[in-house]
């Protein structure tokens, strides 16, 4: 089965307004890391009947921004192991909500976090199906929906 | 009221904390980061409401809540998870929850889950 990006849409939006109340908007621009810059991916993977993945990268400071809404602090306050919870929080819910949209038994793996100025996060055997950019006050970010290759035609 | 928040994101629980904190501010709030650790909880001294998540590393929600009607504690359990698959749902209520509230979740949302039980 396809998710469309109007759903992987309505997910992330439904993530940002409600759970962090802040605002976004769709870019009309690609997604490139700042590499000078810290950088986060967080990812949970989707395991059954139906393979894939959601990835969420996205500037150290704007999920700092995120962890600020979700913890009701400062920015600065914030440690850093703090900053990794809430974006491993915010793929936990894209991904549950993504899963919640498939026909199927499935099951949703806890969530990762990789961080550092240039890397790349993959997921050997897929592909990327659905890749949507934000800006989030005026900060970029992108979440991606993989699938498995072997699926991805079904 | 002594309430149960079990989540292994601190950043949930403080989310959670905050609505509950708005619905009910006399009541007693207290944490676990896992179902092994609520279920120990619950055995000490058992608290009149858990908010729970489902996947969690230790043992999930579903999992405590198994173990804890296996133990004949009849705690009022909800579960406020990203989990939103309808047989999900049917099994968290199987097993005895009260509740499935879908994250992400508005304030409005968790004042009426609230309301419905207080």
């Amino acid at each position: 089965m396809q998710l469309s990006e109007n759903d992987l849409r309505e997910v992330v939006e439904s993530v940002w307004s409600a759970m962090l109340g802040l605002e976004l908007v769709p870019a009309d621009h690609g997604y490139s890391r700042d590499v000078e810059s810290r950088n986060l991916t967080g990812t949970v993977q989707i395991t059954g009947e139906w393979q894939g993945a959601v990835m969420v990268d996205l500037p150290e400071k704007l999920a700092r921004d995120a962890a600020s809404a979700m913890f009701g602090m400062e920015p600065d306050e914030l440690g850093e192991d703090e900053v990794l919870d809430a974006l491993g929080e915010v793929a936990n819910m894209i991904g549950g909500n993504v899963k919640g949209l498939i026909e199927g038994e499935c099951k949703l793996s806890l969530p990762t976090i990789a961080e550092g100025g240039d890397f790349r996060v993959a997921v050997p055997g897929s592909s990327t199906s659905v890749l949507l950019v934000f800006d989030c006050e005026g900060k970029p970010f992108q979440v991606k929906l993989l699938v498995r290759e072997d699926q991805a035609a079904a | 009221m002594r309430i149960l928040i079990v989540d292994d994101s601190k950043a949930m629980r403080m989310i959670v904390k905050r609505h509950v904190g708005q619905a009910m501010p006399d009541a007693e709030l207290v944490e676990a980061e896992n179902g092994a650790q609520a279920l120990d909880m619950v055995r000490a001294d058992t608290p009149d409401l858990v908010l729970c998540d489902w996947n969690m590393p230790e043992m999930t929600g579903i999992q405590f809540l198994r173990a804890l009607r296996e133990e004949g504690r009849e705690v009022p359990f909800g579960f406020v998870t990203s989990e939103t698959q309808p047989q999900m749902r049917e099994q968290a209520i199987a097993a005895g929850a009260m509740f499935c509230l879908a994250k992400p979740f508005t304030a409005e949302a968790f004042q009426d889950i609230l309301a419905s039980i207080s």
